[in-house]
């Protein structure tokens, strides 16, 4: 233990010596979403792009600067599990008909809304568009991006650093994400890289010779990996009706992690099969849903966590928060005096979408060695009348109110 | 052979008390009345035995397993469709069937009851064309129908707001194949609000007076002769529509799917003309042949020959069923001449045939018996009869009564396959139990209708097991209605789609709930 001391303040001497800049922040009520839960009066040292250190008894190192936030809650900074972009080359090309002997073939062209292409973001992002999207500087809060687009592909980790743009992305080598329907074409890519395909008896020599031929390639490797359960899909559904074929489709393997993107109203509709499925995590927007068919309005975090059913938001679905607002927290508000427990809801916009990612242990809450994502409230960040002051990715202010 | 029927009726069907007898087609309401004084008799007996046997069955099984899911349909007047009518009757339901159904059932404990007092109780109706509810089969190989089902479509929950419980749901939707250079259907034409109607119709002079190739001249009213040469014979490639028969069963994927080949359904153009015909023959004669080899390579592998090579197969599945007559051919022939070339094509080959769209099968109506062979009617369809022929071409409103009469087994589809309640309404999917009742208003009995949308288009898919009528054993799709099923004012209270309540009026709000008086 004592060596693991001495080796760390060594580490520490050493990145002193480059000159990190340490802040404390003090007098500060802290959401820590982690085990300590909230903690008032607390310090959070901040050095470099990571927390030193979380709490009340925390020794202020000596070079610290030190920040009175006495008034302030810190809460971590938001993580967005599912955070489209649009990328050029995959916006859908007119294709052309064909009838032969009766039969119509499709050639060329890109399915309207969903394409079978596989697209790996960082290897298809242009730099002159990460530089110009206004996406990826646009909500106030989020911290860290899981990039995916339309179709078919693997994610990439993003950073939301709107003076850096350029060293945004973090890694290429996010989850695969795929939009499905209620169609042979786009459950057969699920059912097809997952062998969860029903009649096996029909083809067994060709599907086994594509299996293994196709083993070898990247996109194989990925699918062989979610088959396994080690890591999650990311699967965005476009109606209730898809859901059913996807979790039907799913029955066959309760190993493959799936975290998947839908809406409150279709989420309402197939509740009953989505409680049932292991293994699954829900994206959804946060805020309140009209119910299908009606008026009435309906709170579908609160019911899935009374079904305790793991979900995470992600606030790019948000389209009704404004770009820019220092209130993003508002909808979230909402679900919260209409029944959703405040520690689920925090939680469900930090740590829950960086477990989905596997980012648990970097991301997701105020915790020491955790990343400096930090959003600073002057309040209780779900009170009507609080603003934003300031926002830290990776330990650089990147927003100031 | 309905007074056969009848008498099998009053003997098997040992639970009813009280046979309405709805099912002597011929007999009006007062006949109904004088068979009821001797039914009660026959029955009482019977009732006594049965009194024995059945309650300790039911004892038993409530027994075994206390939680059962039983729901009981209580008080209603039960339209069995196959069976009579059990007036005040009960139907217990369990596990998605019909496990009982009549008078003096015991609904055991626990039971779910739906109070049907007051209520017709009838089977769900079967629509036998139509399109995009609940599913969008395409005609691409690489599609599979079932992937496509949509149980929160808003058209399904429509469909069984009118009672539709089971659909046909087809890629041509219903649309008529064409036969070449034959008439189609005229729509009816609303003189002065169609836009796209030229001087000439609107001044009552029709293009179309019966022969496609007969212009009339404007000014004097004389046909003016084709004089372009008639093209060669071209064949038409033979393509299936792809289909799938879906439950309404709003919200659940489960029991969706009921059949993925209820049909062969061609285009007509597929078979008409010299060369078309040469080619289906050689299809059919080649479908035969491959399973002729294929029984003899069955037979050699039984007798353990393993090197015995698997004869390649030369068609479709669709063509094998329809040989093995698993399957009808569906197909669209509206003139009486396109009907017996039909008819006649299916004797030759050997396979079952369903007509479609059959407006003169009024004419034919005795060739349609002798093959055995059943239509699917609008009763409100029109066609303009041929110049000259107006006694035996074009639409009939008398063509129900005839088919009754002739023995012609009939099932009915509305004029629009598609729910659509754009434009003038009444004529879309959601007016199937109205197109049946102006089956009634041709000639045809109430019964007629109503097996027309019931059990009949349940028989033309191979489904009678399944659907169409009140029957044990069938699967438990059934409509609460607050009147008589044929009537314009009658509305789905409730709706059981295999077992499950799918639909309820005043909380689905498809319709508008108000208290019929």
């Amino acid at each position: 233990m004592r060596n693991l001391i001495a080796f760390s303040l060594c580490l520490a001497c050493s990145t002193i010596a480059v000159g990190e800049e340490v802040t404390a922040y003090t007098n500060a009520t802290v959401e820590t979403i982690g085990k300590a839960g909230q903690i008032e009066n607390a310090t959070v040292v901040v050095r470099g792009d990571k927390i030193e250190a979380v709490g009340k008894d925390v020794t202020i190192p000596n070079n610290a600067k030190i920040v009175d936030v006495s008034g302030h809650t810190l809460m971590p900074g938001v993580v967005d599990p599912y955070f489209p972009i649009s990328m050029t080359g995959n916006a859908p090309s007119a294709g052309r008909t064909i009838t032969i002997g009766g039969r119509t073939f499709r050639i060329g062209g890109g399915r309207p809304t969903v394409s079978t292409t596989f697209t790996r973001i960082v290897d298809n992002l242009d730099p002159l568009v990460l530089k110009s999207s206004q996406k990826l500087q646009s909500r106030v809060g989020v911290g860290f991006a899981n990039l995916v687009t339309r179709g078919y592909g693997q994610a990439a980790h993003a950073r939301i650093t709107p003076d850096d743009v350029e060293n945004a992305i973090l890694s290429g080598d996010g989850y695969i994400y795929a939009a499905v329907t209620n169609s042979t074409w786009s459950l057969d890519l699920l059912r097809k890289n997952l062998g969860l395909n029903e009649d096996k008896s029909k083809k067994p020599t060709t599907t086994r010779a594509k299996t293994s031929s196709s083993n070898k390639s990247p996109t194989a490797k990925l699918w062989a990996e979610v088959k396994d359960g080690k890591k999650p899909v990311l699967i965005n559904v476009n109606s209730a009706a898809a859901i059913l074929h996807v979790l039907k489709a799913l029955e066959k393997n309760d190993k493959i992690k799936v975290a998947m993107v839908a809406t409150g109203p279709h989420i309402y509709d197939t509740m009953d099969e989505i409680k049932k499925r292991k293994n699954l995590t829900m994206i959804v927007r946060a805020g309140l849903d009209t119910a299908p068919r009606s008026r009435d309005r309906i709170n579908v975090p609160k019911m899935l966590a009374d079904e305790k059913v793991n979900f995470a938001f992600s606030m790019s679905l948000n389209t009704d928060i404004p770009a820019m607002t220092d209130t993003p927290m508002f909808p979230l508000a909402m679900l919260v005096k209409t029944g959703l427990k405040r520690d689920k809801a925090l939680s469900a916009l930090t740590l829950e979408p960086a477990k989905i990612l596997g980012l648990e242990k970097t991301l997701g809450s105020i915790e020491k060695g955790k990343k400096a994502n930090i959003i600073f409230v002057d309040g209780d960040p779900l009170d009507m009348s609080t603003r934003v002051q300031k926002v830290l990715v990776e330990g650089k202010t990147v927003y100031e109110g | 052979m309905k007074a056969n029927r009848i008498n099998q009726l009053v003997c098997s069907f040992v639970l009813v008390a009280f046979c309405a007898a709805p099912a002597l087609a011929q007999s009006p309401p007062k006949g109904d009345q004088e068979k009821k004084k001797p039914a009660p008799a026959k029955k009482a007996d019977e009732k006594k035995t049965e009194a024995k046997k059945k309650p300790d069955a039911k004892k038993k099984a409530p027994a075994k397993k206390k939680k059962s899911n039983v729901i009981a349909i209580v008080g209603g007047d039960v339209m069995t469709v196959t069976n009579g009518t059990v007036r005040k009757g009960t139907i217990l339901v369990e596990d998605g069937k019909i496990t009982a159904v009549g008078q003096d059932i015991e609904v055991p404990e626990g039971a779910k009851v739906i109070d049907a007092e007051g209520h017709t109780v009838t089977p769900g109706f079967v629509s036998i064309s139509t399109s995009n509810v609940g599913a969008r089969p395409s005609a691409s190989a690489s599609s599979k129908p079932e992937d496509s089902l949509d149980p929160f479509d808003p058209n399904v929950r429509m469909a069984l707001g009118v009672g539709i419980t089971t659909a046909y749901v087809s890629s041509r939707g219903g649309g008529g194949g064409g036969f070449g250079r034959s008439p189609a259907a005229t729509e009816e034409k609303f003189l002065g609000l169609d836009a796209e109607l030229t001087e000439a119709e609107r001044l009552g002079f029709n293009e179309d007076l019966g022969n496609p190739d007969t212009a009339v001249c404007a000014c004097c009213g004389l046909p003016i002769l084709s004089r372009a040469p008639e093209a060669r014979p071209k064949p038409s490639p033979m393509s299936e529509a792809a289909h799938v028969v879906v439950k309404m069963s709003v919200g659940s994927l489960d029991g969706m799917l009921l059949s993925k080949s209820a049909f062969f359904e061609v285009n007509a153009g597929s078979l008409t003309g010299r060369l078309n015909r040469h080619k289906w023959r050689q299809t059919i004669a080649a479908a035969r042949l491959y399973m002729k080899e294929l029984a003899e390579h069955e037979a050699k592998v039984k007798a353990g020959d393993k090197k015995a090579k698997a004869p390649k197969k030369p068609v479709s599945d669709g063509i094998l069923k329809l040989v093995k007559r698993e399957v009808a051919m569906r197909v669209a022939a509206q003139s009486a001449e396109q009907i017996r070339s039909m008819i006649k094509l299916a004797e030759e080959l050997d396979y079952r045939l369903v007509i479609d769209q059959a407006i003169e099968g009024w004419v034919v109506a005795d060739d349609l018996v002798t093959a055995k062979t059943p239509i699917i009617y609008t009763p409100r369809k029109l066609r303009n009869p041929t110049l000259g022929k107006e006694e035996t071409t074009g639409s009939y409103i008398g063509a129900p009564g005839i088919f009754e009469d002739a023995g012609v087994e009939f099932s009915v589809s509305p004029m629009g396959s598609a729910i659509s309640l754009m434009g003038l309404a009444g004529r879309d999917l959601t007016s199937l139990p109205l197109e049946a009742a102006f089956a009634v208003r041709g000639g045809a009995s109430e019964k007629t209708a109503l097996d027309a949308i019931t059990i009949v288009p349940a028989r033309m898919m191979g489904l009678e097991d399944r659907i169409g009528s009140i029957e044990v054993g069938k699967d438990a799709d059934i409509l609460l209605l607050n009147g008589n099923p044929l009537d314009y004012r009658t509305y789905v209270e409730t709706a059981l789609v295999n077992g499950r309540v799918a639909y309820n009026r005043s909380k689905d709000k498809v319709f508008p709930v108000f208290e019929r008086n």
